[in-house]
């Protein structure tokens, strides 16, 4: 059976990357909001990862410019300390947008995880799962990362991140879980278990593809999530305020009298509009990623 | 010839708010290699959940199925293996069993690649001769398409072939064809039929369609099941020239004929009633005798019948057709 040649032998279609790029943004384009948030996001990731590169830091402090109005040599106007507010913008994201990928990152591994395991193997892995789950997420979460930042004080983004993806998990698990459920009673699920391919297979190259767009609109929807809860609790001042992000700006706009300034109007809108801008981008993008994963749209 | 899988007993239940259902109640069926056997009934009678007992998917609440003389629910490790492989479903959806975000390609390479050891240009090669046997061509166009740019056809083809990358015993088609265009299902039935001469596969098809039964189990044999149990089991054209049970008698006469002569002329059989009984309140008795014209008060409601055989290789589960000693066809009238 095996000994039948190949006429017209031609490859299988194994797309590289440029091409997959390409596929991406045709299936994208179909959904202007998409593009439009995928353009917002490569402008605010470039702003925070490409721009410092670029643009060098100015961090002196200038007493003699003290919340200047916006000018040619300070286009968003000057802080409390007579720093350039553009330039902190510029180097404010890296943190704050570094911490929510970490964090989004973990919590989905998480989820996932604990969500495909509950579900697969139901019985009590699956009542003891549920019910820590359940616990977890009737205990209101910003109260609790008050609690827990205020107890910890997290210096580093990752260990920031990690407690934010500690608190974020429960709703992605119980999600993942009934995605899990429904697909293990599919046919094509079925006939892999007739087939003999495994548990691994069966998760991994049977379920998990159907979940992607699933996974990945979590993904960035648990972004959004640790991006304001961090703004929350650096607004607060509950965390050690060293180095440069959004929401320690917006702290000590707050706290440096900037609402009482005319001039140093910037100052604060600031990072409030980065921080908008960028959960904004993020949101419509996770609205057209819908479209992306689904093979229906692929050429 | 030696039986290679078999259905011992099995009947399966389940516990629901309104009580237990029974939904296969102690059902015997065997096949030996290339057997070809319909199971026919209406829905609800079973027929699919006996077909998933027979793939060794579904535990049978009691009763046991043997697979080449060995009890598959005592089987583990390499054996119980051996077993899924040897026995693979055909399901009824053909938008379902395929999954929607994997290739035709990889949907096939995955099974070769596990089983066979074949990788790259022999796994291709493999399942171009697969694609090409179930009547797929081109098959290298197929190859990197997803399945929602086939058609229902074409993907029931694609689901036989991914059954065939194992080299299965005995494939079990759940209402194969009756999803797919009627211009399709007699070269669907041929490929099934083809495949158990070729290979020497035991087919299973499950049907509600008893034209479709009597097309493809040509030369076979064919099981009539009414809520739940198996009431006939006989040869394809015995059953239905002369069909023993007074359900399979109604049911091949309302087979359509394609002569309207005929059709007109044609004696029907007058069931009591035309209700299916609920399955959660199963008539006392022979379970069809409700319906059933030659029903006796005294004996069909209170004793179940057995299946038991009557001359000519067929088994009915009647008392008065064994009584008789004749098929119900005669009793009634309609031959």
């Amino acid at each position: 059976m095996t000994t039948i040649a190949a006429p017209a032998r031609r490859e299988l279609a194994l797309p590289g990357p440029v091409s997959a790029v390409i596929e991406f943004l045709r299936v994208l384009s179909r959904k202007p909001v998409g593009l439009a948030g995928l353009f917002g996001v490569v402008f605010f990731l470039a702003l925070a990862y490409l721009a410092p590169l670029v643009v060098p830091l100015q961090d002196r402090v200038d007493v003699t410019a003290i919340y200047s109005a916006p000018s040619f040599g300070h286009p968003l106007g000057t802080d409390y300390q007579g720093r350039d507010v553009l330039n902190q913008i510029v180097y404010g994201g890296q943190d704050i947008i570094t911490t929510a990928i970490l964090a989004a990152l973990f919590s989905t591994l998480i989820a996932i995880t604990f969500g495909a395991i509950a579900a697969t193997l139901g019985g009590r892995a699956d009542v003891l799962i549920l019910a820590i789950t359940d616990v977890a997420l009737t205990i209101p979460q910003l109260v609790l990362l008050i609690v827990i930042a205020a107890i910890f004080r997290p210096t580093s983004f990752i260990s920031l991140a990690i407690i934010l993806a500690l608190l974020q998990w429960p709703a992605l698990l119980r999600q993942i879980r009934a995605q899990v459920l429904s697909l293990k009673e599919r046919d094509f699920v079925e006939a892999a278990r007739s087939l003999d391919l495994g548990l691994l297979h069966i998760v991994f190259r049977e379920m998990l593809p159907n979940m992607r767009s699933y996974i990945a609109i979590n993904f960035i929807i648990a972004m959004t999530y640790a991006i304001y809860a961090q703004a929350a609790i650096m607004f607060l001042g509950l965390v050690p305020l060293s180095g440069k992000s959004w929401a320690i700006m917006l702290y000590f706009a707050y706290n440096q009298g900037a609402l009482f300034f005319k001039d140093s109007f910037f100052y604060l809108m600031g990072p409030i509009m980065a921080i908008a801008l960028f959960q904004l981008s993020l949101v419509w993008l996770a609205s057209g990623l819908e479209d992306v994963f689904n093979p229906r749209l692929r050429s | 010839m030696a039986t290679l899988i078999e259905l011992d007993g099995v009947s399966r239940r389940y516990a629901t708010p309104g009580g237990t259902i029974t939904a296969v109640d102690d059902v015997s069926l065997a096949l030996a290699a290339g057997d070809a056997l319909c199971i026919v009934g209406e829905s609800g009678c079973g027929k699919t959940t006996t077909g998933r007992m027979l793939a060794g998917l579904l535990r049978p609440t009691s009763g046991r199925l043997f697979f080449e003389g060995r009890d598959v629910w005592r089987t583990k490790g390499d054996d119980l293996a051996r077993f899924r492989r040897a026995v693979q479903i055909v399901h009824q959806d053909p938008y379902a069993s395929l999954n929607p975000s994997r290739t035709i390609a990889q949907t096939l390479a995955a099974p070769l690649g596990k089983h066979k050891k074949l990788h790259g240009r022999g796994a291709r090669a493999a399942m171009i001769a697969l694609l090409e046997r179930v009547g797929l061509t081109p098959a290298e166009d197929l190859l990197v398409k997803y399945p929602h740019q086939l058609s229902g056809g074409q993907r029931q083809r694609v689901s036989i072939a991914r059954a065939l990358t194992v080299d299965p015993r005995v494939i079990v088609a759940d209402e194969a064809v009756s999803m797919v265009d009627v211009s399709i299902r007699i070269s669907l039935l041929d490929l099934l039929h083809s495949l158990s001469r070729e290979f020497h596969v035991a087919t299973v098809l499950i049907t509600h369609d008893l034209a479709v039964a009597r097309y493809f189990a040509r030369g076979g044999r064919i099981a009539v099941m009414y809520l739940g149990r198996v009431v006939e089991l006989a040869e394809t054209e015995s059953l239905v020239a002369d069909p023993a049970h007074p359900y399979a008698v109604a049911l091949i006469a309302a087979i359509p004929e394609a002569d309207p002569t005929i059709t007109r002329t044609k004696e029907h059989v007058t069931l009591r009633s035309a209700e299916v009984p609920s399955l959660l309140a199963l008539p006392s008795g022979c379970t069809f005798h409700p319906r059933c014209p030659l029903s006796e008060a005294g004996l069909c409601d209170v004793v179940v019948p057995a299946l038991e055989d009557l001359p000519g290789g067929r088994s009915v589960a009647c008392h008065v057709a064994v009584r008789e000693r004749r098929p119900a066809a005669e009793l009634l009238g309609v031959r």
